[in-house]
């Protein structure tokens, strides 16, 4: 035998101490609430001359002013919204719908396998992430990224259609390179890439763009991109004529970069030789 | 020797594997974070061990010793076989099962994404699986327990449950309700991200729900060193437990303040407003009155030991303590590492004083005292006890356990407090290497060195651990018989309340607060329609 027992009072029902120790719970429930919700919130208000129901309901969470309305479109630099339901349709797209369509539009300059015909005016799009693709195709449409080879080309596709494209260009890879590989660069420029500049605010390119990093989900890959078109993006950012990317982040980083840097980054991201 | 001994010590020495390998990549991490060189650092690597490490230490060893433990009280507290022992080894598969998932995942590479998860971070979906795996499995451990306590009460009516399956089973229901706010979590929205079916998750919701489970996950680990500080030191010392009732309402108290409190977890998320930050905190101050409680019932138990043992005056009866009794020598030792841990705590669950620490070094220090210290401590001391009664053979050397005890305190006392002041001073936690040419930080490399000693400390006493348990099973059988297992009798005893025999009342105010204090933050998520964010797959390069 382990334990002697221990006989178990016989109280009269309701259990004397039950009662007491609901009593004990409920009255110490009843001040948190009390305090928290009414008390503390009312008297905070007060002080700046909110009204009892408007304390409490920003205690809770509530806002009891009129909506924010919806955000023009007018002026916008995007019009694409990274919802649940826009990331559900990216992801539903179907490549081999995608190279169909690809077929009579898009390969006389991105070629089947997203390569581009032109180095020297066109981007490489093979492999590059969904979401990248599918911003840039609704921004061509739309008009916020200007572009007027592609504007009468895509303008008729519907947004299933832009998931398909989107899926099949990124489904492909076609580099000729291990794009984990760390390409040859002086020490100033690889510090750009990897940490940035602190001096001028500058976050390093790799924090947003190459995989696996943690940024933007529209943001490009630019490993193995045409260094031509890499150093014309920085360049029309820099100068505002591109315009789309969210929040300026791009526009921001471009006009503090020197002519120099910028070709040297071009180099860099277009891969080991 | 015990019916159950092989089910017992599966258990328990798995958990303790767990451990062995887990600590080995502690010390690596805070050797990575030092000024010092380490082999292989890399940040990929490190927030691969931290996942691998957190997992293990929290999931593995706690959910593994305390299911060994309470098979173990079952039988030995109600000296009656334990309820369908089969089911238990299916819960020890079913757990052993989603260990090895979640190891496998994590050294993949495919599941960096910590033990306490942060989505939009998603890894495999089988990372996840692994882990419902050893939920699932020791959900059927607190079934088990359940039945245990109600089969004994059905032929012993009218008697108290004994204390230590009273706290035990106490720690079953207050398991069950703890995993209801992960369960919902990753089964609703982290696993269906995880196999790519939602491509973005209501973050504020997914820490919510954790947040439901963060707490209380803490007091299932600490419930059995309160377990051994009742039943099994003051019996040690030769004395008697102060007071039987003082102990349920502890216990109970664990199981209705751990829970509507979690969202002290979350004071300086944007997600909810001050007002039910400020619930849940109010409600955790009550939280330490249990432990003040124990800390009282606990210190006048081994009072009364110290004084039958011929200590006088006013603090004699300390010194007439058994300390060369490795549990007597464990509970000083946890009681001493708890008021710096508890101090730590108080610092945290102020609303104000949160944001002084909110997401420094200091709460990775403070839960490695408070856990690490003053809990496992006692897994250790439980384990040298019980160890004779699962193998039939006394210990060889107690003096090598109490060596190991020592140097555990030592150890984590010299790892942590450095950790705190750091955190004090502003170093991040999560961060994987730090610039020390950096003017800035370079002041921190002799407190990282003192932690680092700490951590090599630690690991020298994790396996002076192992090999102390290993020895039981070395040893030949000892000549003098094995005292059966026997917990500390109440001074205080008769007059049980009925409300304190069971857990009815008990789970009906739990819903009641749980509801009161969880619903609105909960259903906020669905009135507000606040963004999601889109979900960053940790196991693939796009
Ligand atoms: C007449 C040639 C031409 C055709 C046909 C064409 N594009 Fe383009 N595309 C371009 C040029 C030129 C640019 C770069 C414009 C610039 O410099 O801003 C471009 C840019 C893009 C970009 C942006 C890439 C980036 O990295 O930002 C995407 C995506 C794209 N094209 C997809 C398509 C798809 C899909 C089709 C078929 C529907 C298509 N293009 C058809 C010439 C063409
Ligand atoms: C804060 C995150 C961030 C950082 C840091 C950043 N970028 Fe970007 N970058 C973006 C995003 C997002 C886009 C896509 C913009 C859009 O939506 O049109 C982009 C687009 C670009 C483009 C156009 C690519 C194309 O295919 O059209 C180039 C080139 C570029 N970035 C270069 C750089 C370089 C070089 C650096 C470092 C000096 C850098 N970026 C740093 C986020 C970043
Ligand atoms: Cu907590």
């Amino acid at each position: 035998m382990s334990t002697e027992p221990t006989k178990l009072s016989h109280s009269p029902k309701p259990d004397g101490f039950a009662v007491k120790a609901v009593g004990f719970i409920g009255a110490t429930a009843a001040v948190a609430w009390g305090l928290s919700l009414v008390a503390i919130p009312v008297l905070q208000g007060q002080q700046e001359g909110l009204d009892w129901f408007t304390s409490i309901c920003r205690a809770v969470g509530i806002s009891t002013r009129p909506g924010g309305g919806e955000a023009k479109a007018d002026g916008a630099v995007s019009l694409v919204t990274w919802s649940p339901s826009v990331l559900s349709r990216v992801a539903a797209g179907d490549a081999r719908k995608g190279e169909e369509l690809a077929k009579d539009t898009c390969t006389s300059c991105h070629n089947p396998n997203g390569l581009s015909t032109d180095p020297a005016t066109m981007p490489s799009i093979t492999g590059q992430p969904a979401r990248a693709l599918y911003k840039q195709l609704w921004d061509i449409k739309n008009g916020t990224r200007i572009n007027d080879a592609m504007l009468p080309l895509v303008q008729p596709l519907t947004d299933t259609q832009v998931a398909d494209l989107a899926a099949y260009y990124s489904s492909l890879n076609v580099r000729s390179f291990d794009i984990r590989l760390e390409p040859e660069a002086s020490d100033a420029t690889l510090k750009l890439i990897n940490q940035g500049d602190a001096a001028r605010a500058l976050p390093g390119c790799r924090s947003c763009h190459d995989a696996p990093s943690g940024g933007p989900v529209d943001a490009p890959h630019l490993v193995g991109q045409y260094p031509a078109y890499v150093a014309a993006q920085l360049r029309a950012f820099a100068g505002g004529e591109r315009r789309n990317d969210v929040a300026g982040r791009m526009r921001a980083i471009a006009a503090k970069l020197t002519p120099a840097e910028i070709e040297s980054l071009a180099r860099y991201y277009e891969g080991p030789r | 020797m015990l019916r159950n001994s092989r089910l017992i010590l599966a258990h328990l020495w798995l958990a303790f594997a767990a451990f062995g390998a887990a600590i080995v990549l502690g010390l690596w991490q805070m050797w990575v974070r030092s000024p010092f060189a380490a082999p292989l650092a890399s940040s990929e690597n490190y927030f691969m061990s931290v996942t691998a490490h957190g997992s293990a230490m929290g999931y593995v060893l706690t959910t593994f010793f305390i299911m060994g433990f309470g098979y173990f009280v079952a039988e030995t507290a109600l000296s009656r076989p334990l309820p369908f022992p089969r089911l238990a080894w299916t819960g020890f598969t079913l757990g052993i099962v989603g260990a090895l998932l979640v190891v496998a995942t994590v050294f993949s590479g495919r599941a960096t994404v910590l033990f306490t998860f942060y989505p939009p971070l998603t890894a495999t979906p089988w990372f996840y699986v692994g882990l419902v795996m050893v939920v699932v499995g020791s959900w059927i451990w607190c079934a088990l327990m359940l039945v245990a306590m109600a089969g004994w009460k059905r032929d012993n009516p009218g008697q108290a449950v004994p204390l230590a399956m009273f706290a035990t089973t106490a720690n079953a229901v207050l398991w069950l309700w703890t995993t209801v706010g992960v369960a919902a979590e990753l089964l609703f929205i982290v696993i269906p991200a995880a196999f790519g079916w939602t491509q973005a998750v209501d973050v504020g919701l997914t820490r919510t729900l954790f947040s439901w489970t963060l707490h209380a996950i803490v007091y299932f680990w600490l419930i059995p060193a309160y377990i051994a500080f009742y039943t099994m030191a003051p019996q040690l010392a030769g004395g008697r437990l102060y007071s039987d009732l003082m102990a349920r309402i502890s216990f109970v108290a664990f199981l209705i303040y751990g829970l509507p409190v979690g969202l002290h977890h979350l004071f300086m998320d944007p997600e909810h407003a001050t007002g039910f930050k400020s619930v849940q905190m109010v409600l955790t101050v009550l939280v330490a009155v249990p432990t003040l409680l124990t800390v009282f019932t606990v210190c006048a138990s081994m009072e009364i030991a110290g004084r039958l043992r011929g200590g006088r005056g006013l603090l004699g009866w300390v010194a007439a303590l058994p300390w060369k009794q490795p549990l007597v020598l464990a509970t000083g030792l946890s009681f001493f590492m708890l008021w710096f841990g508890g101090f730590g705590g108080l610092i945290n669950m102020s609303y104000g004083m949160n944001a002084m620490v909110h997401n420094t070094s200091w709460v990775t220090a403070h839960f490695h005292m408070i856990f690490g210290g003053s809990v496992v401590i006692m897994y250790f001391a439980i384990s040298y006890e019980i160890w004779p009664r699962l193998t039939g053979r006394m210990a060889p050397s107690l003096g090598l356990q109490r060596a190991q005890l020592w140097s555990w305190a030592v150890g984590m006392m010299t790892l942590s407090l450095p950790w705190h002041w750091l955190g004090l001073k502003g170093q991040w936690r999560r961060v994987a290497q730090f610039d020390y040419t950096d003017p800035a930080i370079s002041w921190w490399t002799p407190w990282m060195a003192m932690s680092l000693v700490g951590g090599i400390l630690l690991v020298g006493s994790a396996f002076l651990f192992l090999w102390n348990l290993a020895s039981f099973h070395r040893a030949g059988r000892s000549a003098e018989a094995v005292p059966p297992m026997n917990f500390a009798v109440a001074l205080h005893s008769g007059g049980t309340p009925a409300a304190l025999n069971g857990f009815r009342i008990w789970n009906i105010l739990v819903l009641v607060l749980m509801v009161a204090a969880y619903a609105f933050p909960i259903a906020q998520s669905f009135i507000v329609k606040p963004p999601y964010a889109v979900v960053h797959r940790v196991d693939r390069t796009n």
